[in-house]
C-alpha cells in the first residue's frame, strides 16, 4: 500500500459514517445530479447571454458587476433553497421509527448524526459553489468589480447558507404530526426566503459599493460583528436542538441546550454591559433585558413539555452532594427543575436590567425608557407564567397520567379561551362601540392582547397577574417537591467479569 | 453467555405493556418468543436492544445490564426489527458498510467483516443492487446481515419471517440454525409456531405483558397434566374401534376423526399398554397406536386466552 493510499484509508476510517453514507446517496440521487448539471448550464447561458447581448461589454463600466449580480442571485437562490430543503427532506424521510431505531442501537451518537448530515450538505454546497466559481471569477475580467468584493460576497453567502442548512436540519429533525411539520416547513420557507433576500441584498451591496466604501463606515464592523455573533449563536442553538430532537427520549437531551442558553444569557449580558459602558448609553442593556425576557418567557412555556421522571440512565449521573444535585436538577432534562432554572434567569434579568438602568441612565434618543419597558416586560413574563402554570395545574388535576406536553396545550387553550370568551360577553353586554379600555376590568383582566392599547391601565393587571402567579406557584409546590424527591442518584451494579459460556439453557419460569 | 430477563416491567401511561416477566437463555440456543399481538414481545425486545428503558427490572447479557451500560450492551446485541431497510438510494454493500462504520469497525476489519457477512447471507452476488429493488425475502436477509455486521453474540429478531414465501422461510431457518451452531444466543419472535417448533430449543410465551410459560420445548410440550391423547387406527370399520374404546374403563373420552379414533386416557405408559392389550383382546386389527405429540401451537392455544391490552 502506497503512502498516499495509507493516508486515504486513515481518512476514510476517520470520516463520519453519516457523511460517507449521505455523499454516496447524493451521487446516486438524480435530483442532485440534475441540479448540478442545471447549475452549470444556467451559468453558461447567463454568461453567454451577457457577453453576446451587451454590445458595450468593453466600455460598460458595470458589465462585470451586472453579470456577477445575475450569477450571484442564481447561486444564492440554488444553495439557500435547494440544499437546505434537500437536507431537511432527507432527514424527515429518514426520521421514521425504523431508521432512527437502527441508528440508536449502533454506537454512533445523535450529535455525530447531525454533524454528518450538516457536513454532507456543506459538501453539496461546496460542489455547487465550485461549479459556479469560474463563472463568478470571470466577471473580474470585465469591468466594475474587484476580486476582494467577489470573495467577500461569496464568503458571506456561504456562511449564510451554512446557517440555513442547520436551520433546515433542525426542522427536519423535529418529530411530530403532519400539522406540526407543515407549520415548520412553512416557517422555514418564510424565514428562508427572507434570509435569501437579505443575503442577496448584502452581497450585491458589497459588490456595488466596493468593500472599502462599506467597511469605512464606522458602524459597519459593529454590524458585521453582531450579525456574525447572532448567526453563530443561532447556528449552535439549532444544532443543539436538532441533536436533542433525535436523541432517545430517555436521554438527558436538554442538558446541553440549557447550558448553552445560560452561557448565552451571561455572555450577551456582559457584552451589553460593556457596550453600554463604552458608549455611555442605556440601549444595549435594555435590548438585552427585553430579548432575554421574551426568550425566557417562550422557553418557560415550552419547558413544561419535558419529562417529569428520570430513567436510570440519567439518574446514574445525578451527583450525591445536595448542592450539586440541585444544580443538576436545574440543568438536566426535566420540567420542574427547568421551571426553577427559568425563574432564576427571569428574576436575575429583571435585577440586572434594573441595575443597568440605574448605572447607565438614558441619554440618547435610542435609549428606551426603563420605567416604561420594565412594566411591559414584567406583564409579558407574568402572563406566560400564569397560563403555563395553570395549564400544568389542570393537567395534574384532570389527567395526571397523560404526557407532559398536554400542560402546554392546556395553557395555550386557556389563554385563547380566557382572552376571547369574556371579551365576547362584554361586547354582547355593552355593545361593539365600547372601546377596550372602557370595558369593566373583570372582562379584560386575563387578556394579554388588550395591553397593546396603551390607554389600558396596567396597574390592575399587574396586581391580578401577580396574585394569580403566586397562587399557581403555591399550588405547584407539591409538583416541585415530588420531582425533587424523585431526582436522586441511582447506582448501578458493577459489571461482573465475563462468565464462561454455558452449553445448556436452564430457562426459569 | 447467559441472557437474563429479570422482573422486567414497562408501563406506558397506565398501560402495562410488560408486567414483570423473567426468563433466561444461553449461547447456542434459539428461543422462540411467542404471544398474541400486543402481548409485549416487541417492547421486551426493544428493551433488550437498549432502544427502550424498562419502568423497572433489567436485562443482563453476560452480566452487562442493558439499563446501566447500554453502550456496552449494544456491542453484544444484534437487533433485527420487524421493519425492513428503508433507504431507497443505497446498495446492499453501502448499507452494510455504513452500519459497520456506525459500529466503529475500521480499516481491513470492516472490509473483511462486511464481505464475510455478505457471503454468509448469500448477498455477495447482488451486493451492488439497490435496496429498493430487493424482494421482501432479500430485504430480510439484508436486515439479518445488518444485525450481524458487528458480530454480536446475542441476536434479537422481531418477526423475521413475516411475509416471507416458503423458500425464503426455509433459507432464513437454515441461516438461524448455522448461527446457533456458531454459538450465538438467539431470541426470535414469530407467529408461525410450527416453524418455531422446528428450529427452537425453547420458548417463552407471554400474554398481556405477563409470562405464561417459559422453558425448553420438550418441557413445555410435555405439559403438567397426566392426560394423554392416543391416536388409534384399525383395519375394518372405525365404528367397532370407537365402540370398544367407549366400553373401556381406561378411556375418558374418544372421538372419531376420519379413519382414526382419538382417545383420551388418564395415566402413563402402563395405561396405554393396558388399553392396547384390551383392544387386541377384542380382536381388533390395530395397525396404528401412538401418542399425539403436543407442539408449540397446542401449548400456545392452551395457555393463552387471546386477550390483548
Amino acid at each position: 500500500m502506497s503512502r498516499l493510499e495509507a493516508i486515504a484509508h486513515r481518512l476514510d476510517d476517520r470520516a463520519n459514517p453519516v457523511v460517507v453514507k449521505e455523499l454516496r446517496q447524493a451521487v446516486q440521487n438524480r435530483l442532485v445530479i440534475a441540479v448540478l448539471l442545471l447549475s452549470l448550464l444556467i451559468n453558461v447561458i447567463i454568461t453567454s447571454l451577457a457577453l453576446t447581448t451587451d454590445v458595450n461589454t468593453l466600455t460598460n463600466r458595470a458589465s462585470g458587476q451586472n453579470l456577477f449580480s445575475a450569477l450571484f442571485v442564481f447561486l444564492v437562490g440554488t444553495c439557500m433553497v435547494f440544499v437546505p430543503l434537500y437536507a431537511a427532506i432527507r432527514l424527515t424521510m429518514e426520521r421514521n421509527h425504523a431508521n432512527i431505531d437502527l441508528l440508536y442501537i449502533t454506537t454512533i451518537s445523535p450529535s455525530a448524526i447531525i454533524r454528518g448530515k450538516f457536513w454532507a450538505a456543506v459538501a453539496l454546497t461546496g460542489l455547487i459553489y465550485s461549479a459556479s466559481m469560474p463563472f463568478l471569477c470571470f466577471t473580474y475580467l470585465l469591468r466594475g468589480i474587484d476580486l476582494p468584493s467577489i470573495f467577500i460576497a461569496l464568503a458571506f453567502s456561504f456562511l449564510s447558507t451554512l446557517f440555513s442548512i442547520m436551520t433546515a436540519i433542525f426542522v427536519g429533525s423535529v418529530s411530530g404530526g403532519a400539522l406540526l411539520r407543515i407549520l415548520l416547513a412553512l416557517g422555514l420557507l418564510y424565514f428562508g426566503s427572507i434570509q435569501t433576500g437579505l443575503t442577496v441584498t448584502v452581497g450585491m451591496l458589497f459588490v456595488s459599493q466596493g468593500l472599502a466604501a462599506y467597511f469605512s463606515r464606522t458602524d459597519a464592523w459593529t454590524i458585521a460583528g453582531m450579525v456574525l455573533l447572532l448567526g453563530i449563536t443561532g447556528f449552535i442553538l439549532f444544532y443543539l436542538l436538532a441533536v436533542a430532537s433525535i436523541s432517545a427520549k430517555s436521554s438527558n437531551r436538554m442538558y446541553p441546550t440549557r447550558i448553552f442558553l445560560t452561557a448565552c444569557w451571561i455572555g450577551y449580558g456582559i457584552l451589553a454591559g460593556v457596550w453600554s459602558w463604552i458608549e455611555s448609553a442605556q440601549y444595549p442593556v435594555m435590548i438585552w433585558f427585553m430579548f432575554s425576557l421574551i426568550s425566557l418567557s417562550v422557553i418557560l412555556g415550552l419547558i413544561l413539555a419535558e419529562r417529569e421522571s428520570w430513567s436510570p440512565r440519567i439518574r446514574r449521573y445525578i451527583p450525591r452532594n445536595t448542592a450539586f444535585r440541585f444544580l443538576a436538577w436545574l440543568f438536566y432534562t426535566g420540567s420542574a427543575g427547568g421551571v426553577i432554572w427559568i425563574l432564576f434567569l427571569i428574576l436575575s434579568t429583571m435585577g440586572f436590567g434594573w441595575l443597568g438602568a440605574q448605572y447607565f441612565p438614558a441619554k440618547t434618543a435610542y435609549d428606551p425608557k426603563f420605567q416604561e419597558l420594565f412594566p411591559a416586560m414584567l406583564l409579558v413574563t407574568l402572563f406566560t407564567w400564569c397560563y403555563a402554570m395553570s395549564g400544568l395545574f389542570l393537567r395534574r388535576i384532570f389527567a395526571p397520567a397523560s404526557s407532559p406536553i398536554l400542560s402546554v396545550v392546556l395553557g395555550v387553550m386557556l389563554l385563547g379561551l380566557l382572552s376571547t370568551i369574556p371579551l365576547f360577553i362584554a361586547y354582547s353586554l355593552f355593545g361593539m362601540r365600547v372601546r377596550t379600555y372602557e370595558l369593566p376590568i373583570a372582562f379584560i383582566i386575563m387578556n394579554p392582547f388588550v395591553l397593546v392599547d396603551w390607554n389600558v391601565d396596567r396597574s390592575p393587571f399587574m396586581i391580578f397577574q401577580a396574585g394569580w402567579g403566586a397562587l399557581m406557584l403555591v399550588l405547584s409546590v407539591p409538583w416541585f417537591r415530588m420531582q425533587w424527591r424523585e431526582f436522586r442518584r441511582y447506582d448501578p451494579e458493577p459489571v461482573p467479569e465475563p462468565v464462561q459460556a454455558q452449553l445448556v439453557a436452564e430457562p426459569s419460569v | 453467555m447467559d441472557i437474563k430477563v429479570d422482573q422486567l416491567k414497562r408501563h406506558f401511561d397506565g398501560t402495562k405493556a410488560v408486567d414483570g416477566i423473567s426468563f433466561t437463555f444461553s449461547s447456542g440456543h434459539i428461543f422462540g418468543f411467542v404471544g398474541p399481538n400486543g402481548a409485549g414481545k416487541t417492547t421486551t425486545m426493544r428493551i433488550m436492544s437498549t432502544l427502550d428503558e424498562p419502568t423497572s427490572g433489567d436485562v443482563t447479557i453476560d452480566g452487562v445490564s442493558v439499563v446501566d451500560y447500554p453502550e456496552k450492551a449494544r456491542h453484544l446485541v444484534g437487533f433485527m426489527p420487524d421493519t425492513l431497510p428503508a433507504h431507497s438510494d443505497m446498495t446492499i454493500h453501502e448499507y452494510l458498510d455504513f452500519f459497520a462504520r456506525a459500529y466503529g469497525l475500521k480499516g481491513e476489519r470492516r472490509t473483511s467483516m462486511v464481505e464475510k457477512i455478505e457471503e454468509f447471507a448469500n448477498l455477495t452476488r447482488i451486493r451492488w443492487k439497490f435496496l429498493k429493488d430487493l424482494s421482501k425475502g432479500m430485504k430480510q436477509r439484508v436486515s439479518l446481515a445488518r444485525a450481524l455486521v458487528h458480530d454480536p453474540p446475542v441476536l434479537v429478531l422481531d418477526e423475521p419471517a413475516a411475509g416471507l414465501d416458503p423458500r425464503a422461510r426455509i433459507e432464513l431457518r437454515e441461516l438461524l440454525k448455522i448461527l446457533a451452531d456458531q454459538g450465538k444466543a438467539i431470541l426470535i419472535s414469530s407467529h408461525i409456531l410450527t416453524e418455531l417448533s422446528e428450529i427452537c430449543n425453547g420458548a417463552v410465551i407471554i400474554e398481556q405483558g405477563r409470562l405464561l410459560r417459559a422453558g425448553q420445548l420438550d418441557q413445555l410440550t410435555a405439559g403438567d397434566s397426566t392426560d394423554r391423547r392416543l391416536i388409534i387406527r384399525c383395519l375394518g370399520p372405525v365404528e367397532a374401534l370407537s365402540t370398544a374404546l367407549m366400553q373401556s374403563p381406561l378411556v375418558r373420552e374418544s372421538r372419531v376423526i376420519g379413519t382414526v379414533v382419538e382417545a383420551e386416557i388418564s395415566g402413563g405408559d402402563e395405561v396405554s399398554y393396558e388399553l392396547l392389550r384390551y383392544l387386541l383382546q377384542q380382536e381388533l386389527q390395530i395397525v396404528e397406536f401412538h401418542q399425539h405429540q403436543a407442539d408449540l401451537e397446542d401449548v400456545f392455544m392452551t395457555v393463552t386466552q387471546g386477550q390483548v391490552q
